[in-house]
């Protein structure tokens, strides 16, 4: 690859296809926002209708027809602009208005919404993201639904290229609906669970292969003492305990999916003291991503080690704490 | 024996940074803090006017910590930096017997990092979540299919990517 920045997906494709990674500082945001090209800023329309307009121009609602053109051309057309209208950030259908509070900043706000970045955020509004905002200012906010929306065509897209990949170039035989990425990767029957927040991966073993979130805190959070008990089935250890992916403190979901077995100084040593930096730092009001990765030995339910990458403050960093006794 | 280990895992952490990042200088600063429960390492890249956030590479996680594993108990560290510029590195460590890994290593890492920079400014890549998601899923599914043809019997944290 030459040294033109690239999008977040590309240098991802890149990775696919060979195995290295883009330097960071060549990778630029991929946005959830189908129109929204992050090199330049402008909205584009990619569906030919209408050619492009920039922030200050923002796409109009489809046009009415006015009866002298041809009905086939007119039905073909006001059918692509009601699909671009509907797919539209800046379709009203799409959006939730939301009112300042003190103290709030971009970054609070685009943290009330999953898969919603400050930059996002910020272009939506048509204002800088160190812009200052004032309480009782109104702002308005992509619904949860249309996000969630784009993140399923996104996660398609690159499914759909993945399968490709590893398939000589064939096409799944739905092509609408190729086999999800967590399935490609982790086997049959893998499947992703939304819970308090945190997105759970789980292959067809019932492992918890990844999850990943938004930290938020709920000290009210109750524990399963059943599925700690059970977490790690006949590979647990005696010396085990049933430990959280996601703490009770940040609100980690009681299902079977956010337990595993682990040894009983894991909890006390490092991954500990790295959740008390995760809650101090949420405290703070800062934003913290967390990607956590279980490490398995063939079909063990146990992992044997675990892998985080999280982010604070625009900041990402990795650990990984081995699942074995210290001493 | 511990001087050995050292210099070879240094050796093998250098050649990890450099074949995995391929574009830029070829000068990185790296700090890590290992004990048996954690491996933490933080990484930049050193430009002429300023220095880069770079995530270090998952690999050199098992390399660390087998540096650590076959240092000798009288001697074990609990940090380390490793300063490269092209086919050369350097190491020093901490030994300090009281420290350990806590709540503060983002902010030991960070001081590290700007004492050691105090006049460039720290540049940090965009945050992309799913990104981020999705190259977690790649690798843990690389490493479930080395897994499957492994038959060594060596402890899976201890083995080959």
């Amino acid at each position: 690859m030459d040294e033109a920045p690239v999008t977040a997906r590309d240098a991802f494709r890149h990775y696919l296809r060979t195995g290295r990674r883009v330097p960071a500082h060549r990778i630029v945001q991929v946005k959830f926002n189908p129109y929204h090209d992050p090199k330049n800023g402008q909205f584009t329309f990619k569906n030919g209708v209408g050619g492009s307009a920039n922030m200050s121009q923002p796409p109009k609602k489809p046009q009415q027809a006015t009866g002298r053109e041809d009905p086939r051309i007119v039905a073909g057309d006001r059918a692509i602009q009601q699909r671009a209208w509907a797919a539209n950030p800046q379709n009203p259908a799409n959006q939730d208005s939301y009112t300042v509070k003190p103290g709030d900043t971009l970054t609070h706000i685009a943290a009330t919404r999953v898969g919603l970045t400050v930059e996002d955020l910020a272009w939506l509004n048509q204002m800088s993201q160190d812009a200052v905002i004032k309480a009782g200012q109104s702002l308005v906010l992509p619904t949860q639904a249309y996000l969630d929306k784009a993140k399923k065509g996104f996660d398609t897209a690159v499914a759909l290229e993945t399968y490709m990949q590893s398939h000589g170039g064939r096409l799944p035989p739905n092509v609408a609906h190729p086999p999800s990425l967590a399935e490609q990767m982790f086997g049959p029957g893998t499947h992703e669970v939304n819970d308090n927040g945190y997105q759970f991966t789980i292959d067809g073993e019932g492992r918890t292969r990844l999850v990943s979130g938004t930290v938020t805190l709920n000290s009210d959070q109750k524990r399963s003492k059943q599925n700690q008990l059970a977490a790690g089935g006949s590979d647990r250890l005696p010396t085990d305990e049933g430990g959280h992916y996601i703490a009770r403190q940040f609100d980690g979901p009681t299902e079977a999916y956010n337990h595993f077995a682990q040894d009983a100084d894991f909890n006390r040593s490092g991954y500990r003291k790295l959740e008390n930096l995760w809650a101090a730092a949420t405290r703070r009001g800062e934003k913290v991503h967390v990607t956590i990765g279980a490490e398995y030995s063939g079909a063990s339910k146990r992992p044997y080690a675990i892998d985080v990458e999280y982010t604070i403050a625009r900041l990402t960093k990795r650990s990984i704490y081995p699942n074995r006794s210290r001493y | 024996m511990t001087q050995d280990i050292l210099s070879e895992g240094g050796n093998k952490i250098c050649s990890i940074i450099l074949d995995q990042i391929e574009e830029g200088p070829r000068d990185f600063f790296l700090y890590a803090e290992v004990d048996d429960g954690v491996i933490a390492p933080s990484m930049v890249q050193i430009y002429v006017d300023h220095i880069f956030w770079t995530l270090p590479p998952w690999e050199i996680g098992k390399v660390l910590q087998r540096m650590w594993q076959g240092s000798d108990k009288s001697a074990k560290w609990w940090a380390l930096t490793l300063e490269i510029h092209g086919d050369k590195f350097e190491l020093q460590f901490n030994y300090d017997p009281a420290a350990q890994f806590d709540e503060g290593t983002d902010e030991r890492a960070m001081a590290a990092i700007t004492s050691k920079f105090p006049n460039l400014p720290l540049q940090v890549p965009p945050f992309d979540p799913e990104a981020q998601r999705l190259e977690m899923m790649k690798r843990l599914a690389r490493r479930s299919a080395s897994f499957e043809l492994d038959s060594s019997g060596v402890t899976q944290l201890d083995a080959d990517d």
